[in-house]
């Protein structure tokens, strides 16, 4: 554990988050302004989201906790590319109120030009708000992130929230890490303060109290029922945030593969909220405590809320959420207690700040076991990093055996037939790197490599080297064997993640669609195409045409290799097939020429 | 480097107090007992609501006054009640169960079997929790076995079995047995309390070491719960149990559970300073000492030896399941090195075909350098294969492939390209005949061909020949058939009528190779002039004579076999 200023670390000064929290309390109540832009420091714009104080506003749609598919709608999609995982493609999930709230906010004819005039400003930009309205905040921020072409222009952005419900699933988290946001993002919280919590307890159980708080707040403390609803409240709240908190610590420190918890799981669903960015709690005795592992969050939201003599704490839980200006007011003069090495926090507590939020055994077990994953999955990528060297040999005796045959019959087809020594050496190679590759790819899926992974550009293009290089030859192996006449067509039954992965993430990393990067896999649409135009003779007009425009494309930009267009390949077989049915592209037609000449002279 | 294991057993006692089903499935209880004050009619008692069915067991008067014996399966065999034979598997073929909870089951069996139709039906819609205290918790546990065959778990959410204070149902091989089904486990809570004696009911001075628990149970104290799958520690638990409520003994004061459970659920958001714990560093130990001290199996801080011992069985056996998970995610890995090691293999296939023999015949000449890599590569591949499916042919068997698509596939591969390396070396012993029905074709590729039949059925016809035989025998009815010309060739000590059945036979293998040869299902390396096919016919044409006309004379006849691809 490491302390000192907060300004330093999170890279916004103490006047800043100070002006935000004054803000952020002052507009919260300005319900139908949506925002307000505040320029009136020298030393950054703020752009403040406002609260939405009714239960329609916090859970809407029919989903047990408001959730929905970050893509549900066509602008939302087009407006959070990156909120998702790549290699696995699953979508972020964040809640629809609050999602509701931030197109308000977008398609105001207001916002853009705002922000916009404040990057022409070169300030900093910092996007704040209390409670709801740091929900909305984030998003607009992630929206604001997303359309930044470089890290230069991300730089200086902050959100910086005060109170704030969760709002995205742990995609959101794992997505913030790999583009290198999550430092944008910092959220303080106080550790009695039941608000960051509510989105964890299904809105039917709660959806009553609820209500009555909500109007608690917004006539500013003055309500006869909140005494009574106040400990029915917590403890529907506290109960699921405890669910959930267990329900992530189980995982964490199991032994086994299945257990109890996945059977329990279909009969009471925890929430699909989780925190991401950088949490900065407060404890209540002046002093703040960071945090940047989200598991580790999670567990301290339950944690640090939890009570020993009910009542009177449980009216402050409540209460706690309106007042954040003397709590900070007071703690950020004193030192932040930067928790890192979790997994190597001791059981038993040790008398630092931590001990203030969590002070038993079992809330340490379980942050050390949140820590501990952190470190297995740099392990992992150490281990795999170990192997990169192996990968380079077998790549290179690939890439010599391609060169070996390209001024002959071409790599794909001089593997197709298996007739020389080499061929069955290069297919050694090509199972030795599949099975690197497999290990990676299956680490992907359980999300047991560190979350930056997929976006770093080494990887992306030793992926890419790869994917180019060796998938010709699983396509060669697949139709030499005939396994589409046993499963079925390669791109449908055959192709394996460890292609699929890496042109997600280079689709992902140049902001193309879907398939644009089939250039390592269209020998399998020549050969079923090749199959089709050989039996019946009947082949679609567009899929011939597309294939070769594309095949031309990809040749030209020199991602293909030229060797498709050797006179015993593959490819012209099914060349002299399309010229029958009347169906060549002079695009193609133009290149052969170009590249037999090339070689003639 | 820190070591960083844990235990889960808080975690999963509080994920457990502070979800629904517990609570449900207790209320139904005191339900089935308002509607039942006597416990007369029914055993059980079915209600439903939005998308959740709840089948509650009573506990009929005097049922815990039963036998407290085990009966093993063989003997209710014998007795005709199959119903749970399923269970059985190769490594465990006999098991025991609990005579009074048997009893119970058979004499309601009608009952039983309508109630589990019923719920087959409406677990496709409906969420399902089996539930019962006491001996209708035992009956629960063995409904919920005879439940779970009946279910497809891959269509349907597994169903819930959840008991309070229930005596074990039965012994350590009917615990392996129900271990084989890999998710099955996960579908069995038992709440017992310290304070409650009916869970060890049947633990008596007679009965000790018999009994076996299953699934997990989660241990109840005045200090609080935790959870746990491992045997040894529950045993010890229910046996603690036995000392400390001695003053309780009467199974007809019944814990009240609905109370214990509301406890828990309210202690488990309370800040409890009384776990902290002072000395532990190492995470497991902790893990595991704060799990003691819940179940109030530790009450100070500081263990005696043979609470020590007690940790360090705990540990030992955190650490086994630990082994165990990961042995299971480094399968794919070693299933990869496999797929390399046949990769190499292929060059001695093609190597063969130079000198104009399959690698069939190469290998069985043994003549070849290579051969000695060869044999290597096939002792490694078959010491896998032969371990990987005794290993699945050891579970329970249910339906569909019980290997995966994808290991299915790659042991298919392996079959066809390796057996008739067995076949070589099979038929180089002198007298050697009739591999494939003769009983002595190893275990392992007859189910790896089982296997595979299930999962393809009605395929289409190839349009290009195989690069591998398809039928994996092929190579030994080919030396069957030699062996029947090379008799009939020796003439004399041939009787007419033998004469007449081996000539019947090698038209059977004719029309098999014409079969295979017209699929497309046999690689065209066969017809290659120094192999063992083409010997054959040359023997056979010799046999039948040279103007005899079939679909396979007449293409072999006219070399069409060379155009075969």
């Amino acid at each position: 554990m490491d302390s000192g200023t907060l300004g330093k670390k999170i890279g916004i000064s103490e006047e800043l988050i100070k002006k935000s929290c004054t803000l952020s309390l002052s507009y919260r109540f300005y319900n139908e302004l949506l925002f307000h832009v505040d320029n009136s420091s020298s030393d950054a714009v703020f752009i403040v989201f406002t609260g939405s104080w009714m239960v329609k506003e916090w859970f809407s749609g029919d989903q047990a906790f408001g959730e929905t598919r970050i893509d549900s709608k066509d602008w939302s999609k087009k407006a959070f590319p990156s909120m998702r995982s790549i290699g696995n493609d699953d979508v972020a999930i964040v809640n629809q109120a609050f999602l509701k709230r931030f197109e308000l906010v977008s398609k105001g004819s207001e916002f853009v030009e705002k922000v916009t005039s404040a990057v022409d400003g070169k300030k900093p930009i910092i996007f704040t708000g209390h409670s709801s309205g740091g929900a909305v905040a984030v998003l607009a921020t992630i929206w604001f992130l997303e359309r930044q072409s470089s890290e230069a222009n991300t730089g200086t952005a902050k959100c910086v929230t005060f109170g704030a419900p969760l709002v995205g699933d742990y995609i959101v988290s794992h997505a913030l890490k790999r583009e290198k946001w999550s430092k944008h993002f910092i959220h303080f919280v106080k550790r009695y303060d039941i608000v960051p919590r509510i989105l964890l307890a299904p809105r039917s159980s709660i959806q009553q109290e609820l209500e009555h708080v909500l109007r608690y707040y917004t006539a500013n403390g003055h309500h006869d029922q909140l005494e009574s609803i106040a400990p029915d409240f917590y403890e529907k709240v506290m109960r699921s945030t405890s669910f959930l908190a267990s329900h992530a610590a189980e995982k964490l420190k199991r032994n086994t593969d299945y257990s109890l918890l996945e059977t329990i799981t279909n009969f009471t669903k925890p929430s699909p909220y989780r925190p991401s960015g950088t949490y900065i709690f407060c404890t209540g005795t002046g002093k703040l405590v960071h945090l940047d592992n989200p598991e580790a969050v999670l567990q301290l939201l339950f944690f640090s809320c939890q009570v020993s003599h009910k009542n009177e704490i449980i009216r402050s839980c409540i209460n706690a959420h309106l007042d954040y200006a003397t709590e900070l007011e007071r703690s950020l003069e004193e030192n932040v207690v930067y928790v890192d090495r979790l997994e190597k926090l001791p059981p038993a507590s040790d008398g630092s700040a931590l001990d203030d939020l969590a002070q038993n055994a079992r809330g340490r077990l379980c942050l050390r076991a949140a820590g501990a994953l952190e470190k297995q999955k740099q392990e992992n990528q150490q281990q795999i990093i170990g192997k990169k060297a192996t990968m380079e040999k077998e790549m290179k005796v690939l890439e010599e055996y391609r060169t070996f045959n390209a001024q002959k019959v071409g790599y794909y087809d001089a593997f197709k037939k298996q007739n020389e020594e080499r061929d069955f050496a290069a297919n050694v190679s090509r199972l030795e790197l599949a099975g690197i590759w497999d290990e990676i790819i299956e680490m992907l899926k359980g999300y047991c490599l560190p979350d930056e992974f997929e976006g770093e550009d080494s990887w992306i293009e030793l992926g890419t080297k790869f994917r180019r290089l060796v998938e010709p030859l699983d396509i060669a192996n697949y139709y030499r064997h005939a396994k589409n006449e046993d499963s079925g067509a390669y791109m449908i039954k055959g192709r394996p993640r460890r292609y699929r992965y890496p042109q997600r993430w280079l689709e992902k990393k140049k902001g193309w669609e879907s398939g644009a990067c089939g250039e390592s896999c269209f020998w399998a649409e020549v050969e079923e195409l090749l199959k089709l135009a050989s039996n019946d003779g009947e082949v679609n007009e567009t899929r011939a045409k597309e294939l070769q425009e594309r095949i031309a494309k990809w040749v030209e930009q020199g991602v293909a290799g030229k060797d498709v267009f050797l006179e015993d390949s593959t490819f012209l077989k099914l060349w002299e097939e399309l010229g029958r049915l009347k169906l060549q592209q002079e695009s193609i037609h133009t290149l052969m020429t170009k590249f037999t000449k090339l070689s003639v002279s | 480097m820190t070591h960083n294991q844990f235990s889960s057993g808080l975690e999963s006692a509080n994920l457990v107090v502070t979800s629904d089903p517990v609570h449900q499935a207790w209320s139904a209880i005191e339900k089935q007992k308002q509607i039942n004050p006597n416990a007369e009619p029914t055993l059980c008692n079915v209600t439903q609501e939005s998308n959740l069915t709840i089948i509650a067991f009573g506990t009929p008067l005097g049922s815990l006054l039963e036998e407290e014996g085990l009966v093993s399966s063989s003997a209710l065999k014998a007795d005709n009640f199959t119903d749970f034979e399923f269970l059985g598997t190769k490594s465990n073929k006999s098991f025991s169960i609990n005579q009074a909870a048997i009893k119970l089951f058979r004499a309601n069996y009608d009952e039983l079997n309508r109630k589990k139709t019923k719920l087959i039906e409406l677990s496709k819609t409906s969420l399902v929790i089996i539930t019962g205290r006491s001996m209708g918790g035992s009956v629960a546990t063995l409904f919920t076995l005879w439940l779970l065959k009946g279910l497809d778990l891959l269509k349907t959410k597994r169903p819930l079995c959840i008991t309070f204070g229930s005596p074990l149902v039965g012994d350590e091989h009917l615990r392996q047995c129900v271990l084989q089904f890999t998710t099955w486990k996960s579908c069995f809570l038992h709440v017992a309390s310290n304070q409650d004696p009916t869970p060890k009911h049947f633990l008596t001075r007679n009965t000790s070491g018999a009994y076996k628990p299953f699934g997990t149970f989660l241990l109840c104290s005045s200090s609080g719960c935790a959870c746990s799958e491992d045997p040894d520690l529950i045993l010890e638990q229910l046996v603690t149990t036995n000392s400390q409520s001695a003053q309780n003994q009467d199974p007809n004061i019944e814990f009240r559970y609905g109370q214990a459970l509301e406890d828990l659920k309210h202690k488990a958001l309370c800040k409890s300073s009384s776990q902290s714990i002072e000395r532990e560093r190492d995470p497991l130990q902790a893990s595991i000492v704060t799990q003691l001290l819940a179940i109030g199996v530790l009450a100070q801080q500081q263990p005696d030896t043979e609470m020590k011992n007690q940790i360090r069985r705990m540990k030992k056996h955190e650490t086994e399941l630990l082994i165990q998970k990961k042995k299971n995610s480094g399968s794919d890995k070693k299933l990869n090195k496999m797929k390399t090691c046949l990769a190499l293999f292929e060059w001695y296939k093609k190597e063969s075909n130079f000198l104009n023999t399959g690698y069939y015949d190469m290998y069985k000449k043994q003549c070849n350098p290579s051969d000695i890599n060869v044999s290597e590569y096939k002792k490694r591949l078959w010491n896998f294969w032969e371990d990987t499916v005794t290993e699945v042919e050891n579970k329970p068997q249910m339906e569909g492939s019980p290997l995966g698509v994808r290991w299915l596939w790659a042991g298919t591969n392996y079959r066809r390209m390796i057996e008739p390396l067995h076949i070589a070396e099979f038929y180089k012993k002198s007298g050697a005949r009739n591999y494939k029905n003769g009983g002595k074709r190893p275990k392992h590729f007859i189910l790896l061909e089982q296997w595979l039949e299930k999962e393809i059925k009605g395929k289409a016809k190839r349009q290009m020949s195989a690069t591998s035989n398809e039928d994996s025998c092929f190579w030994a009815h080919v030396e069957d058939a030699i062996i029947l010309c090379n008799l009939l060739n020796n003439g004399e000590s041939v009787t007419d009528v033998e004469k007449v059945t081996y000539k019947e036979e090698l038209k059977k293998f004719e029309d098999y190779v014409w079969d295979v040869i017209d699929n497309y299902a046999v690689c065209p390396d066969i017809f290659l002039e120094k192999g063992s096919f083409m010997r054959w016919w040359k023997q056979y044409k010799g046999i039948v004579g040279s103007s005899y006309s079939s679909q396979l004379a007449d293409y072999m006849n006219s070399r069409s076999y060379l155009k075969y691809t």
